[in-house]
């Protein structure tokens, strides 16, 4: 059984936007392969990436630390992440951790480019 | 399930123990065996899941860190990965677990290099934002996960960490 899985889709009139479904879980053993395909759509030419995480079933410190780091890397380009639609488990992890308040969470794609901080 | 109070040994045990490889591809299996117990002792589904994510990064940091000086991490790349298979099954990650009443407890020994496992995590999340998400979340979690936390570390003999989690009442869970 697969244990995680990335599938990039393109974003119509967006060329700097990649929008990503994260299948799985994101823990030490999958977490190399997820950054390493998170890197290929930076080096794409990405600085706004959507990850739809409603599919996501666990992270670990290793996954929330990866999207620090993609967080960390793209707004330095002035850039976002925005984290869409987590699981009800995945939401409740980073409020209890208080990741809530740095990363930029979003139910609806609409909300991509306007939703601040929560 | 009425509650033991903190620093009481549970009663009426149930005492089960794993042997595992220490290998990454073992905390999946490993967070559902911890899971399920949970569940059928009579914890939240909050707690169940603060319960398998702090059981996952302390075997995480076992697999990361504990045999690192003999070849054996995730960490490492593969050309110095040991290859030995004489040295890859002397590393071992046990999982014990004894559940009593209104009490679970759980016990990640390796007898790796020592000393790897103390707290060496970030305090806040402010600390953590400072480095820029590097290290040091795995034990915040641990200890903002479960109530209460030892470690035991010889250098050279490895390391034992003991969490401990009571089924509580909303408003403990909620104060935290």
């Amino acid at each position: 059984m697969k244990s995680y899985e990335l599938v990039v889709h393109p974003v119509e009139n967006e060329a700097d936007t990649r929008k990503a479904d994260v299948i799985g879980c994101l823990d030490s053993h999958t977490v190399v392969g997820f950054e390493r395909e998170l890197q290929s759509v930076v080096d794409s030419g990405a600085n706004v990436v959507i990850l739809n995480l409603e599919s996501l079933s666990y992270i670990s410190s290793a996954g929330i630390s990866a999207l620090m780091g993609l967080t960390h890397r793209l707004r330095k380009s002035e850039g976002e992440l925005y984290l869409l639609r987590p699981t009800e488990k995945v939401r409740r992890v980073f409020r209890t951790l208080g990741f809530t308040t740095i990363f930029r969470i979003v139910d609806e794609e609409a909300e991509v480019g306007s939703t601040p901080r929560s | 399930m009425s509650t033991t109070p903190p620093g009481s040994p549970p009663q009426e045990f149930i005492d089960l123990e794993l042997r595992c490889p220490v290998q990454t591809g073992v905390l999946n299996p490993l967070r559902t065996f911890i899971a399920t117990l949970a569940r059928q002792s009579g914890f939240s589904e909050e707690q169940v899941e603060q319960i398998e994510m702090a059981v996952d990064e302390a075997c995480a940091n076992v697999v990361r860190h504990a045999y690192k000086h003999l070849g054996v991490s995730c960490d490492l790349p593969a050309e110095e990965q040991s290859t030995d298979k004489k040295v890859r099954s002397s590393c071992l990650l046990r999982l014990r677990v004894e559940i009593g009443e209104g009490c679970l407890r759980v016990s990640i020994i390796d007898t790796g290099i020592g000393a790897h496992n103390k707290p060496k995590g970030v305090e806040s999340l402010q600390e953590y934002q400072e480095r820029e998400g590097r290290g040091g979340l795995g034990i915040y979690i641990i200890r903002k996960f479960m109530d209460e936390v030892e470690y035991e570390t010889t250098p050279e003999s490895g390391t034992m960490v003991t969490m401990t989690k009571f089924v509580t009442p909303a408003a403990k869970t909620a104060e935290k």
